[in-house]
């Protein structure tokens, strides 16, 4: 099919329109690369019609569109993983509910350990240099009953966390029984219980 | 094309005058296909205004592995989008979201797509009303390969589709083009 049998005559452009849409062209061009250096038009950014304003200002408008939604999205986003770990926390059972809290509580106190080891460690190199400086003969140190208290409470702590460790490892092979939960606190309890003593004698700083 | 090439390089070297020559060939065929998308000649002014706007201030990019009016037409059909977007006309849709519209073109389910069925496609000047009646990427693949000569490939680079596509549109558009000239012939026959 030849275009003059498709397109009909008002549908071309007369010379009238075809002469003014080139001046407007010109218009906008022609100062910058016609007239001027040959491919100076790479470096320089596009310059659009005086009519194209508007434009732009729907693309910029689009653009603050756009980052408005991304922070909406953002916050959705949010509330969503919230919801979702608020849903999870409490769909949990109510033994891992109980388990999380001692295991929190523990983990709280055991902040507060390192301080405690390093006045343990003080109070033994206190009494070192008191059994030098009396030039004793006694060939084993002597250690004060408070860090000899507290070496004993380490070590029974370290035993605690050891059976606490067998117990979980066999609770997650899949023996959850009211027996092994009711040890499992009991463990937890006794751990606290001995932390507990020691923030009240002191040798734990908080 | 040779000397279409001569007057690119020119373009892009500066000259007017060759920047004006390349305006002259191709500012009709542009003009007239993009009337095809809208009665206000406003519009269609100001889009091919702008392509060639485009196309001049970016001469210095092209490489010359497609028709200037590839590229052109390509620009030309981008700021109308771009305008029929803005004013939330947007018309253009998917090739294949189109192609399943209920009640314009025919299913693929019920009609086999033949090349042949198309190949017997005539033109008769009703044709243009039906025409007008699809969307804008129907409409195009026809004016561009029916019309102006474009080839499958120069279609799918100018409207972004695959060239399959670009086929398959073309060949559906001519098959409701004819079933709606037959439609019309029993009407006509029976009245």
């Amino acid at each position: 099919m030849t275009p003059e049998k498709f397109y009909t005559p008002d549908e071309k452009p007369t010379d009238r329109q075809k002469t003014q849409m080139w001046e407007n062209i010109q218009k906008i061009v022609a100062d910058r690369s016609l007239t001027a250096q040959p491919q100076a038009m790479q470096a320089q950014p596009a310059q659009r019609p005086a009519t194209t304003t508007i434009f732009s200002i729907l693309d910029r408008r689009s653009f603050y569109y756009g980052m408005a939604a991304a922070v909406v999205l953002c916050f959705a986003m949010y509330g969503a993983y919230a919801a979702l770990q608020q849903g999870l926390s409490a769909g949990r059972p109510t033994d891992a509910k109980l388990d999380a809290a001692y295991q929190t509580a523990i983990r709280e106190f055991e902040k507060a350990m390192p301080s405690s080891t390093e006045r343990a460690e003080q109070i033994r190199n206190r009494k070192s240099r008191t059994e030098s400086r009396a030039e004793t003969f006694d060939a084993a140190p002597q250690h004060t009953p408070q860090a000899e208290m507290f070496a004993a409470r380490k070590e029974q702590m370290g035993m605690l966390d050891t059976e606490i460790a067998q117990l979980r490892a066999t609770m997650r092979s899949g023996d959850r029984s009211p027996i092994m939960q009711t040890k499992l606190r009991q463990l937890y309890k006794m751990k606290l219980e001995i932390l507990q003593d020691m923030v009240e004698s002191g040798e734990i700083e908080l | 094309m040779h000397d279409e090439t001569h007057l690119i390089e020119q373009a892009q070297n500066g000259s007017q005058t060759a920047y004006k020559a390349l305006y002259e060939a191709h500012v009709t065929p542009l003009y007239r296909f993009l009337r095809q998308y809208s009665s206000n000649t406003s519009d269609v002014e100001e889009w091919t205004q702008r392509a060639f706007i485009k196309a001049f201030q970016h001469l210095a990019t092209f490489r010359g592995t497609s028709r200037f009016s590839t590229w052109l037409f390509t620009l030309a059909l981008n700021e109308m989008r771009m305008d029929k977007r803005s004013a939330k006309r947007a018309t253009f849709l998917f090739v294949e979201t189109a192609l399943d519209e209920a009640g314009s073109l025919p299913s693929k389910a019920s009609n086999n797509i033949s090349n042949e069925a198309a190949d017997d496609f005539a033109w008769h000047d009703m044709m243009k009303a039906w025409l007008a009646r699809l969307n804008d990427t129907k409409r195009a693949v026809f004016v561009l390969y029916e019309v102006e000569g474009y080839s499958h490939a120069e279609i799918a680079e100018i409207l972004g589709i695959q060239e399959s596509a670009s086929r398959t549109t073309l060949t559906r558009t001519k098959q409701f083009l004819q079933q709606q000239w037959k439609h019309h012939c029993s009407e006509e026959n029976k009245l």
